[in-house]
C-alpha cells in the first residue's frame, strides 16, 4: 500500500523509496506538484493518483535536505488512508508472497519454459550427444 | 472472444479479441505471419542464411543487414546497461545473440495490424494486453514452474492501466548455468520470475537478467517502474517474493 505511489504512471517524476538501510535518496527536483510546507520542514511532492482494480492510490511525502521525513497515503483504494513516519519503517522493495493453491479463470498463462531459445539449445544438445554438430 | 493462433519460430502465438470480427482478423493474420516468418528468417540461429547467423560467421556485417538487425542488437546493449550487466546477450565467442529479446521485439513490432483496441497478444508465455476482455480486464495465470505448461497456476494478475505487459523467465528454459554477473556465480536465486509493466520488451529484458542477477536485480526492476513476482522452488514448495504492487487477482 505504501507503495502504490511509486508505481505511478510513466513520466511522472517520483521522489524514489526509501531503502532499507534507512538512508533517503534525493527526490528529483523537477516534480509536477511539489509546494513548500513550511510546517513539516520541507517540501511535499505529490504522486499523481493511480487507479488499479482496487481503487485509487495517491501519495504524498514531504522532503526535507535530501532526506524523505514523512510520507502520508492521502488515497489508500479501499481502506482508510493513514500516516507513516518513514523514519521507523522501512519500505521493502520485495515482500514475501504466499502462493498457496487457488484456482483462477485465466485468458492466458505466463511462465518460462516457452521459448524459441529453449528449443534451440535442446535441439544443440541432442544433436551434440548424437555427434552431428 | 474470438481466438486466432498463428505457428512461427517454432511457437505459438495468440490474439483474443473480445469484439473481434473473425474475417478481419483472419485477414489481419495473413500479413502477421508473414512478418513473423520474415522475422524468423532474418533472426533464426537455426537457419545458415539467416542474418544473423551470416553475420555470427562474419560473412555479413550488421550495416548491411536490415535496418532491424541493428535495431534489436542496439536494444541488447541498451538493456545490458539498464541492467546492470545483468541482461547479457553476449555468447561465450564474443558475438551477441538477441534471440532472448526478438520474441517480444516481434510481439511489439507486428502488434499493429490487428487494428484493435481490445485485445490481448501473447507468445511463448509473454503477453501485451489493450483495453480488457469486456466487462473485466485480462486475466493472466502465473505458471507453476515445478509442474510447467500443465494448467497449475500459482497466482493471477489483471493486465491493466501502466501493468499490461507481462513477461515470465526462467532458469528451465536455459541450457547450462546463467551466471550471475555480480557474483560470477552459478545464478540459482530464482527459478522463474514474472515481470510486468507498460513496456513488454523491457518487461521481458529485466526478467531474463533478474533470473541471472537475483534479488538486486529484482529491486532495480522495481526501481525502474516495472512489478515483479520472483519464484524459488525449496523442497517442493514455494518460496516467492513480489513487489509491493504487483497486481495480484489472489483474494487475501
Amino acid at each position: 500500500m505504501l507503495a502504490a505511489g511509486w508505481a505511478a504512471a510513466p513520466g511522472t517524476e517520483d521522489a524514489t523509496p526509501v531503502e532499507p538501510g534507512g538512508e533517503a535518496t534525493p527526490a528529483p527536483s523537477a516534480t509536477p506538484e511539489a509546494t513548500t510546507d513550511p510546517a513539516a520542514g520541507g517540501e511535499t511532492f505529490t504522486g499523481v493518483e493511480v487507479t488499479n482494480l482496487r481503487g485509487a492510490f495517491q501519495v504524498r511525502i514531504t522532503v526535507a535536505d535530501g532526506a524523505v521525513t514523512a510520507v502520508t497515503i492521502t488515497q489508500a483504494g479501499t481502506e482508510e488512508p493513514n500516516s507513516i513516519d518513514i523514519n521507523s519503517t522501512a519500505v521493502p522493495a520485495l515482500e514475501e508472497a504466499i502462493l498457496e493453491a487457488q484456482t483462477w479463470d485465466v485468458d492466458y498463462v505466463s511462465g518460462a519454459s516457452y521459448t524459441s531459445a529453449g528449443v534451440t539449445e535442446s535441439a544443440r544438445d541432442a544433436f551434440s550427444q548424437a555427434g552431428l554438430d | 472472444m474470438e481466438s486466432l493462433t498463428l505457428t512461427a519460430m517454432t511457437m505459438e502465438w495468440t490474439l483474443q479479441a473480445p469484439a473481434g470480427d473473425r474475417d478481419e482478423l483472419e485477414a489481419a493474420a495473413a500479413h502477421v505471419q508473414s512478418d513473423l516468418d520474415w522475422i524468423e528468417d532474418v533472426f533464426s540461429t537455426f537457419r545458415e542464411d539467416s542474418w544473423i547467423s551470416r553475420i555470427s560467421r562474419r560473412e555479413a556485417r550488421v550495416a548491411d543487414a536490415p535496418p532491424v538487425v541493428a535495431t534489436v542488437l542496439e536494444l541488447c546493449e541498451q538493456f545490458h546497461a539498464r541492467t546492470d550487466g545483468a541482461f547479457d546477450a553476449r555468447t561465450p565467442g564474443g558475438g551477441i545473440d538477441p534471440t532472448g529479446i526478438v520474441k517480444t521485439w516481434a510481439l511489439e513490432r507486428v502488434r499493429w495490424r490487428w487494428g484493435l483496441d481490445n485485445s490481448l497478444w501473447g507468445c511463448g508465455g509473454d503477453a501485451i494486453a489493450s483495453g480488457s476482455a469486456g466487462a473485466e480486464p485480462f486475466r493472466i495465470g502465473i505458471d507453476d514452474p515445478r509442474a510447467p505448461r500443465q494448467g497449475r497456476l500459482i497466482d493471477a494478475v489483471a493486465l491493466t492501466g501502466h501493468l499490461n505487459a507481462i513477461a515470465t523467465s526462467g532458469l528451465a528454459e536455459h541450457a547450462g548455468h546463467i551466471w550471475n554477473p555480480a557474483t560470477g556465480e552459478a545464478a540459482d536465486a530464482y527459478d522463474q520470475v514474472s515481470v510486468m509493466g507498460g513496456d513488454l520488451i523491457a518487461a521481458d529484458a529485466w526478467a531474463t537478467a533478474i533470473v541471472a542477477g537475483g534479488p538486486d536485480t529484482a529491486k532495480a526492476a522495481i526501481e525502474d517502474g516495472f512489478e515483479v513476482l520472483t519464484v524459488k522452488v525449496v523442497d517442493g514448495g514455494l518460496a516467492a517474493q513480489r513487489s509491493p504492487c504487483w497486481p495480484t487477482l489472489r483474494q487475501s
